[in-house]
């Protein structure tokens, strides 16, 4: 990690509150700075706010109170648009279930986030989207729909997905969640060489993972830990 | 006649806006998952409008071609008749019809796509993965 750098991503008492008449706390007073090249686990018991904590890091979600910065920019007031703008230029998302659209080959889902891009010509988002499957060892499968994959082999092209556009943070909920134990030392491996790798940028990539797992917890850089939506220390 | 054709037509209509609405809402999942990775409101309900209209064009030249046949099938039907000379059943092929008819299918097809499909795109998407996770 360099200590220099600007954080990706930073939290400051960030809250989200749901409901109306009968609220419910997510999370709160959360403080949190994902700078680059960090590997980063969020743990926590089930209902304790890990994956809405991810929600607003990724800017799916955004919060009652406080803010969340990406690459310096405050984002709780910035309309729909920009957000999913800065969502498709900055961040790479990975679900438990693969969310692969159906009806699309591995390939034609890892070119969908640069078809919105826009910035590469059809060859191009090909030659990236085969790159990117062959480097997770899905080259035989390109072709392939996501019901013709097994449940390791579509979290890869998901994971390829979330690499198309060469993201600064990748964030990852529970992505081993459905996975065996070689299926999950292997995405887990991905990501940690994913970490590794400059961006466009020139920055390192983060990766932010939420899980169950403190096997896999422990292999992170660095770890966050929540229990009833506020960060508790180890 | 009108009068029998706009009925028609406008069942028809009520038909074809039932099966391109349900197909939009099935998508609400994949809608979500494409906002979820960037993609604008505009664009994914621009994909929806642009499918239903490709399912438009298709179902008005599969009607026209269906519609043709089977009037063409109909006037080879022979009958006797003291009222008229003729010994088939008049057909009448007008352009104005098969115009109309495909006009208000297309539009019923846009109708269906823009409208389920506007509701889906201004979803939050994490209100979709929330409850499919």
């Amino acid at each position: 990690m360099n200590a220099a750098a600007s954080p990706l991503i930073d939290m400051r008492a960030a809250a989200r509150v749901i409901g109306t008449e009968v609220k419910t706390t997510l999370v709160e007073d959360m403080n949190v700075s994902i700078m680059p090249g960090e590997f980063v686990a969020i743990t926590g018991p089930s209902g304790s706010g890990k994956s809405s904590l991810l929600y607003l890091m990724g800017l799916l979600d955004k919060p009652t109170t406080g803010e969340v910065y990406v690459r310096g920019l405050a984002t709780s007031s910035l309309d729909e648009d920009t957000r999913a703008r800065l969502r498709l230029e900055t961040l790479g998302f990975v679900f438990q279930f693969h969310f692969l659209l159906p009806e699309f080959s591995a390939r034609e889902n890892v070119m969908l986030p640069m078809r919105a891009m826009a910035q590469l010509g059809e060859t191009g988002m090909r030659k990236r989207a085969d790159e990117l499957l062959t480097q997770l060892g899905l080259e035989q499968h390109a072709h392939k729909l996501p019901e013709q994959l097994s449940g390791g082999q579509r979290q890869r092209v998901a994971i390829a997905r979330a690499l198309a556009n060469d993201p600064q943070v990748i964030l990852a909920d529970e992505p081993t969640g459905n996975l065996d134990t070689a299926s999950s030392e292997q995405v887990l491996t991905i990501f940690r060489q994913s970490t590794g790798g400059l961006t466009h940028e020139g920055s390192g990539r983060a990766v932010v993972i939420v899980t169950h797992d403190l096997d896999l917890a422990a292999r992170a850089g660095r770890r966050i830990h929540i229990v009833d939506g506020r960060i508790v220390p180890l | 006649m009108y009068a029998v054709v706009g009925a028609i037509l406008l069942v028809a209509s009520f038909g074809t806006f039932n099966i391109i609405s349900t197909i939009t809402h099935e998508k609400t999942r994949d809608i979500a998952i494409m906002k979820s990775l960037g993609l604008r409101q505009g664009v994914v309900l621009r994909i929806f409008v642009l499918e239903a209209f490709i399912i438009g064009v298709l179902g008005v030249i599969a009607g026209w071609v269906l519609g043709y046949a089977m009037t063409w099938a109909l006037g080879l039907i022979e009958f006797k008749s003291p009222f008229m000379d003729a010994d088939r059943l008049p057909v009448l092929y007008s352009p104005l019809h098969y115009a109309m008819a495909g006009a208000v299918g297309l539009g019923a097809s846009l109708f269906a796509g823009y409208f389920p499909a506007r509701k889906a795109a201004a979803v939050q998407p994490v209100d979709i993965i929330r409850g499919a996770s």
